[in-house]
């Protein structure tokens, strides 16, 4: 069966960014005159998904603003003779039917996934974080879709990393399949370099099959009292195959800490057509790169 | 001479440029690492002895007004988990002045003075004020409100203007001031708008900071009901100053620190990237980086 829908949980509270993130969610951190869930939502209508569950909180009322319409705004626009500056905005919500649902529950990742059962239903789907994306050729999700309907299995994406972002990701103890393509066993979460089983690191994309829903259920809390996604995977992949995909050409860009937000900002800004160019200069100009 | 404890910041503009990461919110709430630029200005008001902070607004600002608000539920969740710090840098946001909002309407003109309509009700005659352009940034040491401040409470002129020595290729971008000759406070003739660098009198810019005194905002008035508008159908800061440079004393005062503006894209880079690498938890890893890129 065919993934078509996607769920980009935005719920969490964005503690690094305060007191930014006091009134704006972190999902919204702009990416030069983009959000950063923007990024998110354009790479699944890219690969073909048309049905996105965003699952917010009370305080992130501005990511379900920010993709609805605004007749009063679009007029204003109009009349100033700049619509086209909204038209990518516009664009996703021609293409695509985003949903919004509100989360209640305990807190931890899997709460989100667990609040879009009723959208989802029984079919197949696949979840993106709203404050992270991976820059890939082809793109990520692409990538990964290929191998869910090559072998019909739940995917996560994984990426080689160094010894100290270890300390930072859920790293996977796996079986090989094909070269790129390996049996997840487990997921640890940050095992730091001594006890990581491997330099694979799951990366913020988990296609699943519906079967996750009932050990969403089982899976135990924290001792912070939070429920994690990467417990009922790990649950799942006792049951049943669950494949974790190395992506081809891919780069991650997090707006997670500040340190990488900035890093990925000075990314796309060299990108941008119009400022790019004086950007570099403008850099080298002081010595700074 | 009355205490200056009032600041107004003028925030109503629209950030077009910055679509659409401004679809919903106002570009002065758009972040500089972890802080929304309005944040920064306001600091620097309150770190100058400022009291009362007057925002002066429009329609669809609702998340400005909500950063300097309490925000119960993510103080409590906050307080919960132990994380002392960031409920500090919580509370402190609307503990640090008395917020005031006004709302611009939409009978009045564009322009950079137009604020300077809305707030008679706020200031008492006679009462000097501080007024802030939301995309202008000061770094430095001394608070370039206070530096203003200082000026103002020896020399008791009728406004204080920030100025700042431009490069050629910027100054056109800028107003340039024009010195009164045979003053030695720096007392201004004029202040002129968009003049090539062949022509500028000085390579003094004005920017986004001021003393007024309520002369500057009865002459808004005049202006605004006799329907005396500047370039492009605009009410202008510039041409108030002009008008009353005429009989008053009007001093532009060169500011020590750097004055970075965040009205465009490119200049909201520039702006970001500079106070990055300044910040003590990630400037140097931040310049690290930078230096791997090999640009050159």
């Amino acid at each position: 069966m065919k993934i078509r829908k996607a769920v980009i949980p935005a719920a969490g509270i964005g503690t690094r960014f305060l007191p930014w993130t006091k009134s704006m969610p972190k999902e919204m951190l702009p990416i030069v005159d983009k959000p950063v869930i923007q990024y998110v939502v354009e790479e699944c209508v890219n690969s073909g998904i048309k049905e996105i569950i965003i699952v917010y909180s009370q305080e992130k009322e501005a990511i379900k603003e920010y993709f609805s319409e605004n007749k009063k705004f679009e007029e204003k626009l109009k009349q100033q003779g700049k619509i086209d500056r909204i038209f990518s905005v516009q664009n996703l919500l021609k293409k695509a039917k985003i949903t919004f649902i509100l989360q209640t529950g305990p807190y931890g990742n899997a709460t989100p996934i667990l609040a879009s059962e009723k959208v989802i239903g029984k079919e197949p789907f696949a979840v993106l974080w709203g404050d992270q994306f991976i820059w890939a050729k082809p793109e990520r999700l692409k990538q990964c879709l290929s191998i869910f309907e090559k072998f019909k299995n739940p995917v996560i994406a994984g990426i080689r990393v160094g010894k100290i972002e270890t300390r930072n990701r859920g790293m996977c103890q796996t079986k090989p399949l094909t070269a790129r393509t390996h049996i997840l066993e487990k997921i640890w979460e940050k095992p730091g370099p001594e006890k990581a089983p491997s330099d694979l690191a799951a990366y913020g994309t988990y296609l699943l099959t519906p079967d996750i829903f009932p050990l969403l259920k089982k899976i135990k809390p924290t001792r912070d009292g939070e429920y994690w996604l990467v417990d009922a995977i790990n649950l799942l992949a006792r049951k049943r195959r669950v494949l974790v995909h190395e992506l081809s050409n891919a780069k991650l860009y997090d707006a997670g800490t500040k340190l990488n937000y900035h890093k990925t900002v000075i990314d796309f800004m060299f990108k941008d057509k119009e400022i790019g160019q004086k950007m570099k200069d403008y850099l080298k100009g002081k010595k700074l790169v | 001479m009355k205490k200056i404890t009032k600041a107004v910041i003028a925030v109503a503009g629209y950030g077009t440029r910055f679509l659409p990461a401004t679809k919903n919110q106002p570009k002065e709430m758009l972040p500089i690492i972890d802080k929304p630029i309005v944040q920064y200005l306001v600091e620097e008001a309150v770190a100058s002895g400022i009291k009362d902070i007057i925002l002066v607004t429009r329609f669809g600002q609702s998340s400005l007004e909500n950063h300097f608000d309490t925000n119960m539920e993510l103080e409590i969740q906050l307080e919960k988990n132990g994380k002392k710090e960031a409920l500090e840098k919580v509370q402190r946001t609307y503990r640090m002045a008395n917020f005031i909002y006004i709302r611009q309407g939409r009978h009045l003109p564009y322009g950079n003075a137009t604020p300077l309509l809305c707030i008679h009700n706020v200031i008492n005659r006679d009462e000097p004020f501080v007024y802030m352009f939301g995309d202008d940034l000061v770094k430095g040491k001394i608070p370039c409100v206070k530096q203003l401040m200082n000026v103002y409470y020896k020399e008791n002129p009728a406004a204080v203007i920030a100025v700042q020595e431009t490069a050629k290729e910027e100054i056109e971008r800028y107003g340039v001031v024009k010195y009164k000759k045979g003053t030695k406070i720096n007392q201004i003739d004029q202040v002129l708008e968009k003049m090539p660098a062949s022509r500028a009198p000085s390579s003094m810019a004005q920017f986004g900071r001021f003393i007024f005194t309520p002369k500057v905002l009865r002459i808004a008035r005049e202006h605004f009901e006799s329907g005396k508008f500047g370039k492009d159908n605009e009410l202008w800061v510039a041409d108030l100053l002009n008008e009353l440079a005429k009989k008053e004393k009007v001093i532009a005062q060169p500011i020590k620190g750097k004055w970075m503006t965040t009205g465009d894209p490119l200049r909201y880079m520039k702006t970001m990237v500079e106070f990055a690498l300044d910040r003590e938890d990630i400037g140097a890893e931040f310049s690290k980086y930078l230096k791997e890129l090999n640009l050159s």
